[in-house]
């Protein structure tokens, strides 16, 4: 539990820093731009498109696609807590109605 | 009340007016407080049906339009050195939101589904756990009775 009163999230920390990766994409995009639009040398601008805008994209589409990766992760863990629990309750049901069945066994043979 | 306790609005005792700082608890009173009236609007949107994917939908919308300005701009000018830094600027951002914003569908889809499905197992872990108790009573009652 963190200060801030919220439950802690064990997938938080990966997922920020999957959005900062994204977010890091847009940096890219922003000097790629900023650099390109400082000069009027067209090969210059082209490797700043190269360098600055494609590779943004490339990193703000791996930072979504982990974010997304890493959110079914954590969807899929709450299922297997979920399970567990109600296989943990599956044992203990069948476990009374074998204590159960075997009392009942061991009526009918003391009446026979 | 501590601030490490998940915050419920419906707890009498954890009304914002209990979060008054005092001479004991100034600092840590003082900074759930804030963070109190920092999450009470993330709360209150969280409460919005499906608010993940519409803000999704908003975000490709928002790049689908980013990408329509790219084109009308860079279709009025005629010389390349003017037209590229549109297509870095405008365009990649473009395509980034279309991309952050389909995330954004799937993750609240998978979230939505993932949520139904727990709702589910708890709702059969409860009639378990009912059934259980039926015969760990039938149980009890067996044992008495040969008692």
């Amino acid at each position: 539990v963190n200060t801030l009163g919220r439950t802690s999230d064990p997938a938080a920390p990966s997922l920020a820093l999957f959005a900062a990766v994204a977010a890091s994409g847009f940096v890219a995009i922003a000097v790629g731009w900023h650099v390109a639009a400082t000069t009027r040398f067209v090969p210059s601008q082209i490797a700043a498109l190269v360098s600055g805008g494609l590779a943004g994209v490339v990193l703000v589409l791996v930072g979504s696609v982990l974010v997304s990766v890493q959110a079914g992760r954590r969807s899929a863990a709450l299922e297997r807590r979920h399970t567990d629990d109600v296989l943990d309750e599956v044992g203990a049901l069948v476990d009374a109605f074998r204590t159960l069945y075997n009392n009942d066994a061991s009526d009918t043979e003391g009446s026979s | 009340v501590s601030i490490a306790q998940p915050f419920d609005p419906s707890a009498p005792d954890q009304q914002p007016e209990s979060f008054a700082p005092t001479s004991e608890t100034a600092g840590p009173s003082r900074l759930a407080f804030a963070a109190r009236g920092l999450l009470r609007p993330v709360e209150a949107l969280r409460a919005v049906p499906h608010l993940s994917t519409y803000a999704g939908m908003g975000l490709v919308i928002a790049g689908a339009l980013l990408l329509l300005f790219t084109w009308v701009k860079v279709a009025g000018l005629g010389l390349v050195w003017t037209q590229i830094p549109y297509l870095i600027s405008s365009g990649c951002s473009g395509v980034c939101l279309v991309a952050i914003g389909l995330t954004v569908i799937s993750v609240a889809a998978k979230t939505e589904d993932a949520r139904r499905r727990g709702s589910q197992m708890r709702e059969l872990h409860e009639l378990l756990a009912e059934l259980r108790q039926m015969v760990e009573t039938e149980l009890h009652r067996d044992t008495r009775d040969s008692a």
